[in-house]
C-alpha cells in the first residue's frame, strides 16, 4: 500500500507540474499585412516559423495582405485558395476573412515549380 | 532554412528544397496547427501520470475485468456480423469497387489527381478512413478484401496451380516486404498521386497476391503476404468489436484483442515495428528539423555529385527512402536494447535469463495502441477536409466532365473543423493510446511474472519506452508543419 500511495504521488506532482502554461488572445478587426519580395523571396519581415516567416492572424479577422515585388509573379494562398498576381512597382491585395484556422502555406507559382514563401497561421 | 546549406544549391540556379515540384504531400496537404505549449505540456503531464497511477493500482484481479468481453453471438448484432450471405454480397461489392476505382485510375483523367476518384479513393478515404474504422469499430477487411474475394473464387473454380507448400519459416516477411513497398508509395514515392502510375502500383500489387494466392493457397497467402489483411488484423484486435474464440462475435475492452496472440514471431515484431514508424515518420518527415537534415543530406549528395545523376527528384526520394528504412531499423535497435534491460531484470540463478527475443515477442502488440493513437491525431483533418472531395468525385469519378449526382462543383470547406478541437482530440487520442498501451504492458508483465514486484520491474524498461515514444507523438503534432 505505501508504494500505491507513493506513486500515486509522484503522479499527482507530474501532473500538476505540467499544467502551468496559459495562452494569451489578442483580437483586432481589419489586419492589414504589408509584404516585400525581393528577388522571389521575403524581405524583411522578422517572425519565422519552420525556417520560413510566418504572418500571424486571428480567426474571423478580415485580413489584406499588400504584396509588393521585383518580379512578376502568381503568389497563391494555399486552403483559401486565392491566386494574386503580383507585378513589379504596383502593389497587389490579397483581400479575405479568416473563416478556417489553421496554417497555410502561401507559395510562388511557376513553370519550374512551387517555392512555399511563407505561412499564414490563422489562430483560433 | 540555413542559407548555407542552400548555397551550393542557389549558386547552380537549382530550386531550395522547399519548391520541389512533385513533393509527395502536396497531394494531401495538412493545415493543421501546431501544438500549443499549454496542450503539450499538459498531454505530457497525464502521459507521465497515468503510467504511475496504472503502476500503482494493477493487480491481478483487475486485468482479469479489462480482457473479459461479452459474447454478441447471441445478439441481433453478433448474428448479423457472421451472417455468410451478408459477407458475399459485401465480397462482390468490393470487388466491383476496386475494378471501378482502378478502371477510372487507368482511363479518367491525369492531369489533376484532385479531378480522378483513384487518388483521394486510395490515400484518404481507404488508409486513412477505412484504416479509422477497422481500429475504431472492428476489422471489417476480411469481408471486403477484393483480394481474398478473386483469390477464393480463383482457387475454387480452377483450383491451384501447384501444391507445393510455403515453408513455415517464411514467418510474415512477405507482407513486412510488401507493407514496406506500400509505405515507400505513401510517403516517399513522387508519383503517387498520378492516378495512372497509382493504378499501375495497385495492379502490380495485384498480380502479386494472385500469383502467390495461385501458387500457395488464397489462405495460405492471406495468413503471410497480404499484407493489408495483417495491417487491419492489428488495427482491429484494437477495436471493440472482433472475432472471439470458436469465431463467435464479442464486444470487449479497446486494445483487449491485443492480448490474444500470446507471443508473436521474429519477422510478427519487425512488421508490428514497421507500421508504429512508418506512422511517425510521416509526421516527422513535415516537422523543421526534418526539413533541416534534409537540406543538409541534400547539399551533401550535391556534393557528391548525386543531383548531377539523379536530378532533384531523384536525390530527393533517394534520401527521404534511407529515412524512411532507418527510421524502423533505428527503433528496433531501441526496442530490442529495451526487451534486453527486461531480459537481465528478469534473469534468476535459478532459471537464468529470458532471450530478448520472446520478450520483445510478447511486448510488441502493445504497441499497436499508441501507433492507431497518433494515426488518428495526425490524420483527422485530413480525412474531414480532404475526404470531402469524394462527395465531388461520386459525381464525375473519371474527370470527363459527368455529373450524376449534382455534386462534381463541391469544394472542400476547410473550416469544418475547429482548431481547438482538433488540439483536444490530438492530446486525447495520444493520451489515451498511451494508457492503454500502460495497461496492456501491465497485463502481460504480470501473466509472465510469479509475484507483483517482479512484474512492476520488469516492466519499467517498456514504460520508458512508451512514455518517450508518446512524447515523441506529441512533439511532432506540436511542430510547425513544412512542406
Amino acid at each position: 500500500m505505501r508504494l500505491t500511495a507513493r506513486l500515486v504521488a509522484l503522479a499527482l506532482v507530474f501532473a500538476g507540474g505540467f499544467g502551468w502554461a496559459a495562452i494569451s488572445a489578442e483580437v483586432g478587426q481589419k489586419q492589414v499585412v504589408a509584404i516585400t519580395l525581393k528577388g522571389g523571396k521575403v524581405h524583411g519581415q522578422t517572425e519565422m516559423s519552420g525556417g520560413l516567416p510566418v504572418v500571424r492572424v486571428r480567426r474571423g479577422q478580415e485580413v489584406v495582405l499588400r504584396w509588393r515585388s521585383d518580379i512578376d509573379m502568381i503568389v497563391h494562398l494555399h486552403g483559401y485558395d486565392i491566386e494574386t498576381r503580383v507585378k513589379p512597382d504596383h502593389e497587389a491585395m490579397t483581400e479575405f476573412v479568416a473563416r478556417a484556422a489553421g496554417r497555410f502555406p502561401v507559395e510562388r507559382h511557376a513553370k519550374f515549380g512551387h517555392t512555399t514563401l511563407l505561412y499564414l497561421e490563422v489562430r483560433p | 532554412m540555413r542559407p548555407k546549406a542552400f548555397a551550393p544549391i542557389i549558386a547552380v540556379g537549382l530550386l531550395p528544397i522547399a519548391s520541389s515540384p512533385a513533393a509527395a504531400h502536396a497531394f494531401l496537404r495538412r493545415y493543421d496547427l501546431p501544438l500549443p505549449l499549454w496542450h503539450y505540456l499538459i498531454g505530457a503531464g497525464f502521459v507521465i501520470a497515468l503510467t504511475f497511477v496504472f503502476l500503482a493500482i494493477f493487480r491481478a484481479e483487475r486485468s482479469a475485468g479489462f480482457t473479459r468481453g461479452i459474447d454478441l453471438s447471441h445478439t441481433a448484432l453478433g448474428r448479423f456480423l457472421i451472417r455468410s450471405s451478408l459477407r458475399r454480397g459485401l465480397a462482390w461489392g468490393s470487388v466491383s469497387l476496386f475494378f471501378f476505382v482502378v478502371a477510372a485510375g487507368v482511363f479518367g483523367t491525369q492531369e489533376d489527381p484532385f479531378k480522378n476518384i483513384l487518388p483521394v479513393f486510395i490515400w484518404v478515404i481507404w488508409w486513412v478512413g477505412f484504416a479509422f474504422l477497422c481500429a475504431l469499430a472492428g476489422n471489417v477487411w476480411p469481408a471486403v478484401n477484393p483480394w481474398a474475394a478473386v483469390g477464393r473464387g480463383a482457387e475454387a473454380a480452377i483450383g491451384r496451380v501447384s501444391t507445393r507448400p510455403l515453408p513455415a519459416a517464411i514467418g510474415v516477411w512477405p507482407a513486412t516486404i510488401l507493407f514496406f513497398g506500400f509505405a515507400w508509395a505513401e510517403l516517399v514515392w513522387p508519383d503517387n498521386a498520378q492516378p495512372g502510375k497509382l493504378a499501375g502500383a495497385i495492379l502490380v500489387y495485384s498480380a502479386i497476391t494472385w500469383s502467390a494466392m495461385a501458387l500457395y493457397g488464397t489462405e495460405r497467402w492471406l495468413g503471410c503476404g497480404e499484407t493489408f489483411s495483417l495491417l487491419f488484423e492489428w488495427l482491429g484486435r484494437f477495436a471493440p468489436l472482433g472475432v472471439g474464440p470458436g469465431g463467435r462475435a464479442v464486444l470487449r475492452h479497446y486494445g483487449a484483442g491485443l492480448l490474444d496472440e500470446g507471443k508473436v514471431s521474429s519477422s510478427m515484431i519487425v512488421f508490428i515495428v514497421t507500421v508504429l514508424v512508418t506512422v511517425s515518420f510521416d509526421g516527422f518527415l513535415h516537422t523543421p528539423p526534418w526539413s533541416q537534415l534534409f537540406s543538409a543530406a541534400f547539399s551533401a549528395s550535391y556534393d557528391l555529385g548525386l543531383i548531377d545523376l539523379l536530378g532533384n527528384v531523384g536525390a530527393r526520394t533517394l534520401i527521404v527512402t534511407a529515412g524512411l528504412m532507418a527510421a524502423p531499423l533505428l527503433f528496433l535497435a531501441v526496442f530490442l536494447a529495451v526487451c534486453a534491460t527486461t531480459a537481465a531484470l528478469l534473469a534468476e540463478p535459478r532459471r537464468g535469463r529470458p532471450r530478448a527475443m520472446a520478450i520483445a515477442g510478447l511486448y510488441a502488440p502493445t504497441l499497436i495502441p499508441i501507433a492507431i493513437a497518433y494515426h488518428l491525431a495526425h490524420y483527422l483533418s485530413l480525412l474531414l477536409i480532404e475526404g470531402q472531395r469524394v462527395v465531388a468525385l461520386v459525381s464525375d469519378p473519371f474527370g470527363i466532365g459527368w455529373n450524376l449526382f449534382g455534386t462534381a462543383a463541391l469544394v472542400p470547406d476547410i473550416a469544418v473543423v475547429d482548431a481547438r478541437f482538433l488540439w483536444l482530440f490530438s492530446v486525447a487520442a495520444v493520451v489515451a493510446g498511451h494508457a492503454i498501451s500502460v495497461i496492456l504492458c501491465h497485463i502481460i508483465a504480470l501473466r509472465n511474472c510469479d509475484d507483483r514486484k517482479q512484474a512492476i520491474v520488469s516492466q519499467l524498461p517498456m514504460l520508458a519506452l512508451m512514455i518517450g515514444y508518446t512524447m515523441l507523438s506529441l512533439w511532432v503534432l506540436a511542430q510547425p508543419i513544412v512542406d
